[in-house]
C-alpha cells in the first residue's frame, strides 16, 4: 500500500511538469501583451515598455523565463502577480477558503438532498414518486450552473430579497448567506449522480438476501431501509462524491464568475483575461495539482472502503 | 424507470429533439432577419408580431432564438463529431496495437485529463483568440480522451475474441481489422457516449459563450444570448429566460435519449450471449 | 409601458439593496469614517504606479503633487506654493515650508527631487514616465527651490506635476522599505490628509486621518477612510441606498436611472474629456482606402444608437475628438471649427456613393475588435449592421477589457477596425488630437490606433507642441484636425459623461473630468 502511494505520487511529477510547460507555453501564445497592461493600460513609449519587459523578465529567452519560474515554484514561490504586485501563493491562500467553503457547502447540500430523495425513490420504485424524483434529477443535471445562477439571482435576490445577489461576505456566518445560492446552483448539477447512485444501491440492497432476511424477521420497514439497505448503498456513494470534487473545481469557475465571488476560479478567469502570466501559471498549477491529488485520494478511499480492492 | 416510462421518455426526447432541430433547420423561414436592428424598438416587450419581444438593439428575440439554436446544435454536432472521430481512431490504435503507442497516448491523456476540462478550454481560447471555431476546437480536444478510453477498453476485449484471431490468420491488415471488424462491434457503446456527450457539449459550449469565448456578436447562440441578457436582467428577464430554457430542454432531451439507449444496450449483449 | 417596466426594475434593485446589505456588518466607527467603493483592487500603494481608476483615489489621499487641478482643470499650487517658467525650457518651483510627512518628518526639496527622478528612472518602470519625458535635468537651487530643465519646449509639461507623476514620497521611508514599498506590508508615506493603515487584498484599504496635515482647511471631518472593493454595480447602488457606502466613482451609466430615484443619493455628472471611437487601420488593406472608410462612416446611424443606448449619459461627438468640455482655451475657435466641419452624418446614399468611388466597389471584409462595455459592443453591432447594408462585411471579436487595451496599444496593429475609449489626462485639447494623429505614436505603446500617417499633420502637431501661446496652438491643432478629418481615419462616436455618486451627507467634492488626479477626500465633510 505504501509503495503504491509512493509510486502514484511519483507518477504525478512528470504530469505536473508537462502541465506546467503546457500552461507556460499556451499563455504566451495569446496576442495580448502584458507589458502594455503593466504600463497602466494607457499610452506609453517603446522605451517604457522595454523597461517594463526587463523589470518583469519578459525580455528573457523563454526557457530562462520558464526555469526561473519553475525553480521558484519548487520552493513554493509561484512568483508575483503582474497586476496586483502580490505573491501568487499568498493570493491563492487568501482566496482558497471561499472556494473550499463553496465546494463543501455544495457537497453537503447535494448529499442532503440526494440521499433522502434516493431512498424515497428506491422505496417507491416505479411508482409516481420515483418518476417525479428521477425526472427532477434529470432536469437538475441538465441545467447549466450559470442559468440556475441567473434565475436564482432574479428570484431570490431581486424578487424575494431573501439572499444577497453577488459577492461574498466576511466571516463564516456571513459567507454562509452569500454562498447559499451559488452552492445550490452547483449542488443541483451534482445531485443527479449522487441520487442515482443512492437509488440504485438501495434497490440492489433491497433485493439482496440479508435485507430480505431482515424483512422476514419482521423488522420495521424504516429500520430495514435506513439501517440495512442504506448503509450498503453508501459505499458507492462515497466514491462518486470523491470524484465529484474534481467536477466541482471546474464548476466553481463558472459559479464564481456568475456570482462575483473572489475565489480561485475568478482568480483564474481574471488572470486569463488580463494576461497576468504568474497568476495563470500559479493558479493553474495549483488547480491541476489539487485535481490530481483529489483523484488519488479517491482511489485510496475506494480501497479503504471496498475490501475487494488491494493496491500493491 | 419502468419499461413503459422508458419508452415514453425516449419518445418525448425524440419529439423534443426533432422539434428543436426543425426550428433550427427552418430558422431562415422566420419572418425577420436575426441581425436586423430597430434601435427605436430597443427592449420592446412581447406583441403579436414579436411573440418574445425585442432585444436591446431591437432585434426579434424569437428569430434570434431559432438561429441561436441552429448555431448551438451545429457546434455541438461538430464537437461530438470531431472528438468521436479522433477519439475512436486513437482508441482503436491504442487498444489494438498496445505497447509503446498505448503508453505514449496514455501519458499524453494523463496530462490532458489533469486539467479540468472547462479550464483547459478557457486557456486555449484565450491563447488562440475568440470565436466559435476555436471554442469548438478546444472542446473537441477536451472530449477526445473520454472517447479514446472507452474505445480502447472495448478494443482490448474484442482483440482477444476469436473473430479477430481469425482475421489475423487470414492476413488482414491491422487497419482493416480495426475499422472493418472491431469498430462495428464497439459502435453501440460509442453511440450511447455520443448521445450523452452531445448534451454535455451543449452545456460546455454555452458556458464558453457565456464567458465570452464562443460565438461572436451579432451572430448568436444560446449561451451568448444568456450572457448578453445579464445587462438587462432587471428590465427584461425574458431575454435570459428564453435561451436558458432552450438549453435546458435540449440537454434534458439528450440525456433522456442517452439513458434509454444505454438501457437498451445493457439488455442486448446479454441476449446476444445467450444466443451464441 | 416602458416606464412601468422601469419602475418594476427599480423596485427590484431596491429589494436587492436590502438583500445585499442586510448582512454587511455595521462599521464600528461608522460616525467617524467614510466608505468609498472602488470597482476593483488597487495596483500598488505607490504614486509611480498609480495610473488607473482604483489605485488613484487611494494613493491621492496619501501622497500629494507639487501642483493640483481645479475642477475646471486650472493649475493650482499644492506642495509647491508657487511656480514660474522664465523660459520655455525652464520651470522653477518653490516648495512649501512646514509640510510634514505622516511620520512627523519634514518634507524637503530632496524628497521632491527624489520622487520625480524615481518616476523617470527606467528601473521603476513607471507608466507615468512619459509625462516627464521631456525633462533633461532636475536641480536643487536652494532649500526651497527646484529647477526643472527640459530638453526642448513642451507645451504640456506644465500639467505633469499635478498628476501622480508629480507626487512626493518620503525618500527616507522609501529607502527603509525598498523591498516591499507599495505592497500591503510595506505601505506608503506621504504628506496627504490620510495615512496608510492596512490593505486587505481584494477586499479593502483602510486609511487614518493625519492630523498634522499642513492644510488644515482641507482636512476632512472624519477620522477614517475605508476604500471597499465592490466590483458589481448593482451592489454599489445597494450600498449607497442603505448608507453602507458613502461615495463611489466612476458610477456605471447602466444604473443611473436607478440611482436617480434614490432620495439620499446625490449624483454629480460632468462631460468627460474622453471619446468612444472607432479606428480604421489605415496601414493595411482594405481600410487603407479613405473612400471605403467614408462609406462605412456614412452607413452608421450613430444618432439612433446614442438615443437608444447612451441617452443622457453622454453627448454625440459629431465625429470630433475634442468635446466642448475640453475647449479649455480658444473655445470660440474650436466651436467655429466644429460647426463647419464635415461630420459624416448617417446618409445611406452618400455611403453607397463613397463605396462606388472606392477601390472596393463590390464591398470588402474586415474584423472589428472591441470589448463587452454596453455602449461599445452595441456600437460595434450597429456599425456592423450599417456596413453590411452597403456590402461591407465586418466580423466582430469581443475581447475582455484588458485584452482590448493590450491589442489597441500593441505595435503589431493586428486589426482592421478597433473600437475603444480614450480620455485625455490633461485639460488640454492637444491631448485628444496629437495622440490619435501623430505618426510617431503608431508604434508599440502608442495611441495612434488608426496608424494614421500624414507629414503635414505631423508638422503641425510638432509645431504646436513647443509653443507656449495657446491660441496659436489651437489654430495649428485645428488645421491638423481639419486635414485628418478629410482622410476619415476615425469615427468619434460620443463623449461619455463621468458620474460620482455619494450620500447627500457627503459634501465638499466637486467632480472634475480628470477626477482621478484629485484627492477625492480633500476638504470633504460628512457631518454627524
Amino acid at each position: 500500500m505504501r509503495n503504491y502511494l509512493i509510486r502514484r505520487l511519483l507518477q504525478l511529477i512528470p504530469v505536473l511538469f508537462l502541465a506546467s510547460i503546457a500552461v507556460f507555453a499556451i499563455v504566451r501564445l495569446s496576442p495580448s501583451d502584458p507589458a502594455i497592461l503593466l504600463a497602466g493600460g494607457r499610452q506609453s513609449s517603446p522605451e517604457t515598455l522595454a523597461a517594463i519587459r526587463v523589470k518583469y523578465r519578459l525580455a528573457d529567452p523563454l526557457p530562462r523565463q520558464y526555469l526561473a519560474w519553475a525553480a521558484g515554484a519548487l520552493r513554493g514561490d509561484l512568483g508575483e502577480s503582474f497586476r496586483l504586485k502580490q505573491s501568487v501563493s499568498a493570493m491563492i491562500r487568501q482566496r482558497l477558503p471561499v472556494t473550499l467553503q463553496l465546494i463543501a457547502m455544495s457537497m453537503i447540500l447535494s448529499l442532503a438532498a440526494a440521499v433522502p430523495l434516493g431512498v424515497a425513490a428506491a422505496a417507491n420504485r416505479s411508482r409516481a414518486l420515483d418518476r417525479i424524483i428521477t425526472g427532477f434529477a434529470l432536469v437538475a443535471l441538465s441545467s447549466p450552473v450559470f442559468l440556475t445562477g441567473i434565475l436564482g439571482i432574479l428570484v431570490f435576490a431581486y424578487y424575494l430579497g431573501w439572499l444577497p445577489a453577488f459577492g461574498s461576505g466576511s466571516g463564516l456566518a456571513e459567507n454562509l448567506r452569500y454562498l447559499l445560492m451559488p452552492s445550490i446552483a452547483l449542488a443541483l448539477n451534482m445531485l443527479a449522480l449522487s441520487l442515482r447512485v443512492t437509488r440504485n444501491g438501495m434497490i440492489e440492497a433491497l433485493a439482496s438476501n440479508y435485507v430480505q432476511t431482515a424483512v422476514a424477521k419482521g423488522l420495521p420497514r424504516r429500520v430495514v431501509l435506513l439501517k440495512h439497505a442504506l448503509r450498503n448503498a453508501l459505499i458507492p456513494l462515497s466514491t462518486v462524491t470523491g470524484l465529484q470534487i474534481g467536477f466541482l473545481l471546474t464548476g466553481t469557475v463558472l459559479v464564481e464568475y456568475t456570482f462575483g465571488i473572489g475565489g480561485i476560479g475568478s482568480l483564474l478567469v481574471n488572470g486569463i483575461q488580463s494576461s497576468d502570466y504568474p497568476v495563470i501559471q500559479g493558479a493553474t498549477l495549483f488547480v491541476v495539482a489539487a485535481f490530481l491529488l483529489v483523484n488519488l485520494a479517491v482511489d485510496l478511499l475506494y480501497a479503504a472502503i471496498d475490501p475487494r480492492i488491494r493496491y500493491s | 424507470m419502468s419499461a413503459p416510462s422508458r419508452g415514453l421518455a425516449a419518445l418525448v426526447s425524440g419529439i423534443l429533439i426533432s422539434a428543436i432541430a426543425l426550428a433550427a433547420i427552418f430558422a431562415p423561414l422566420a419572418a425577420y432577419d436575426p441581425e436586423k436592428q430597430e434601435l427605436s424598438a430597443s427592449l420592446a416587450g412581447p406583441s403579436a408580431a414579436h411573440p418574445l419581444g425585442r432585444d436591446r438593439l431591437g432585434r426579434d428575440l424569437a428569430t434570434r432564438l431559432a438561429y441561436g439554436g441552429r448555431s448551438t446544435l451545429l457546434s455541438a454536432l461538430l464537437v461530438v463529431g470531431i472528438s468521436t472521430a479522433i477519439g475512436t481512431a486513437l482508441g482503436l490504435v491504442a487498444g489494438y496495437l498496445g505497447g509503446w503507442v498505448d503508453s505514449l497516448l496514455s501519458r499524453a491523456f494523463d496530462v490532458l485529463l489533469a486539467f479540468p476540462a472547462l479550464l483547459l478550454a478557457l486557456v486555449v481560447a484565450a491563447a488562440f483568440g475568440r470565436g466559435i471555431g476555436n471554442a469548438i476546437g478546444a472542446l473537441s480536444v477536451v472530449y477526445v480522451p473520454m472517447i479514446t478510453r472507452l474505445v480502447r477498453s472495448a478494443c482490448l476485449v474484442e482483440r482477444k475474441l476469436p473473430y479477430v484471431e481469425a482475421g489475423r490468420a487470414l492476413g488482414y491488415s491491422g487497419a482493416r481489422i480495426m475499422f472493418r471488424h472491431i469498430l462495428p462491434n464497439v459502435l453501440p457503446l460509442l453511440l450511447v457516449q455520443v448521445a450523452i456527450d452531445f448534451g454535455y457539449s451543449i452545456l460546455d459550449l454555452a458556458a464558453m459563450s457565456f464567458l465570452g469565448l464562443g460565438v461572436q456578436p451579432p451572430a448568436s447562440d444560446w449561451g451568448a444570448m444568456l450572457a448578453d441578457a445579464r445587462d438587462s436582467l432587471l428590465v427584461a428577464p425574458r431575454l435570459a429566460l428564453a435561451p436558458g430554457l432552450a438549453i435546458m430542454i435540449v440537454v434534458v432531451s439528450f440525456n433522456l435519449l442517452g439513458d434509454s439507449l444505454k438501457e437498451r444496450l445493457e439488455r442486448r449483449p446479454r441476449e446476444a450471449r445467450q444466443e451464441s | 409601458m416602458r416606464k412601468a417596466v422601469y419602475s418594476i426594475g427599480l423596485s427590484l434593485v431596491i429589494v436587492a439593496a436590502f438583500a445585499s446589505l442586510s448582512c454587511v456588518k455595521k462599521d464600528a466607527a461608522a460616525g467617524g469614517s467614510l466608505v468609498f467603493a472602488l470597482t476593483g483592487d488597487i495596483a500598488a500603494l505607490d504614486p509611480a504606479q498609480a495610473y488607473d481608476f482604483t489605485t488613484n483615489p487611494v494613493v491621492n489621499s496619501i501622497t500629494e503633487g507639487l501642483l493640483r487641478f481645479s475642477p475646471k482643470g486650472e493649475l493650482l499650487p499644492n506642495l509647491a506654493e508657487k511656480w514660474a517658467s522664465p523660459d520655455p525650457t525652464t520651470y522653477v518651483y518653490t516648495i512649501r515650508k512646514g509640510v510634514k510627512f505622516q511620520d512627523g518628518s519634514p518634507m524637503t526639496v530632496e524628497d521632491a527631487i527624489f520622487s520625480l527622478n524615481r518616476v523617470r528612472d527606467k528601473a521603476t518602470a513607471s507608466p507615468l514616465a512619459w509625462m516627464l519625458g521631456s525633462v533633461k535635468d532636475i536641480a536643487k537651487v536652494d532649500d526651497s527651490t527646484i529647477k526643472i530643465s527640459l530638453s526642448q519646449p513642451d507645451a504640456q509639461f506644465r500639467y505633469a506635476l499635478a498628476t501622480t507623476a508629480g507626487h512626493v514620497i518620503s525618500k527616507a521611508y522609501y529607502e527603509a522599505h525598498k523591498a516591499n514599498f507599495g505592497k500591503p506590508d510595506g505601505g506608503l508615506l506621504g504628506t496627504g490628509p490620510f495615512k496608510y493603515v492596512s490593505w486587505k487584498a481584494g477586499s479593502e484599504i483602510v486609511l487614518e486621518r493625519f492630523d498634522g496635515y499642513w492644510n488644515k482647511a482641507a482636512l476632512p471631518d472624519f477620522g477614517k477612510a475605508v476604500f471597499k472593493i465592490v466590483p458589481e454595480g448593482a451592489t454599489r447602488v445597494a450600498g449607497l441606498k442603505t448608507g453602507e457606502i458613502d461615495a463611489t466613482a466612476p458610477f456605471p451609466i447602466d444604473l443611473l436611472p436607478v440611482a436617480r430615484q434614490l432620495a439620499d443619493v446625490e449624483l454629480q455628472g460632468v462631460e468627460g474629456f474622453s471619446d468612444d471611437w472607432v479606428a480604421f487601420n489605415t496601414a493595411r488593406a482594405p481600410f487603407d482606402d479613405p473612400q471605403l472608410r467614408k462609406a462605412v462612416i456614412y452607413s452608421f446611424d450613430s444618432k439612433a444608437l446614442l438615443d437608444a443606448i447612451v441617452k443622457d449619459a453622454g453627448v454625440s461627438a459629431l465625429n470630433m475628438p475634442v468635446g466642448p468640455a475640453l475647449w479649455t482655451y480658444a473655445a470660440d475657435a474650436w466651436k467655429a471649427y466644429l460647426d463647419g466641419a464635415e461630420k459624416y452624418a448617417y446618409d445611406p446614399a452618400k455611403a453607397k456613393a463613397a463605396l462606388a468611388a472606392s477601390k472596393h466597389p463590390k464591398g470588402a471584409k474586415g474584423k472589428i475588435l472591441t470589448d463587452g462595455d454596453s455602449l461599445r459592443i452595441n456600437a460595434a453591432q450597429a456599425i456592423q449592421a450599417g456596413a453590411k447594408s452597403i456590402g461591407v462585411e465586418l466580423e466582430i471579436e469581443k475581447l475582455s477589457n484588458e485584452e482590448l487595451t493590450s491589442r489597441q496599444f500593441s505595435g503589431k496593429r493586428d486589426y482592421d477596425l478597433i473600437l475603444g475609449g480614450w480620455g485625455s489626462d490633461y485639460p488640454d485639447p492637444a491631448a485628444n488630437v496629437q495622440p490619435f494623429l501623430s505618426s510617431g505614436l503608431a508604434g508599440d505603446g502608442g495611441s495612434n490606433f488608426a496608424v494614421y500617417k500624414n507629414k503635414k499633420v505631423d508638422a503641425l502637431l510638432d509645431q504646436q507642441a513647443v509653443l507656449s501661446d495657446d491660441s496659436k496652438r489651437a489654430e495649428l491643432l485645428i488645421q491638423a484636425l481639419s486635414l485628418s478629418n478629410a482622410d476619415a481615419p476615425y469615427i468619434f462616436i460620443d463623449h461619455p459623461k463621468i458620474f460620482y455618486a455619494s450620500s447627500k451627507k457627503v459634501k465638499g467634492y466637486v467632480l472634475s473630468p480628470i477626477w482621478y488626479w484629485d484627492d477625492l477626500l480633500r476638504g470633504v465633510t460628512k457631518g454627524k
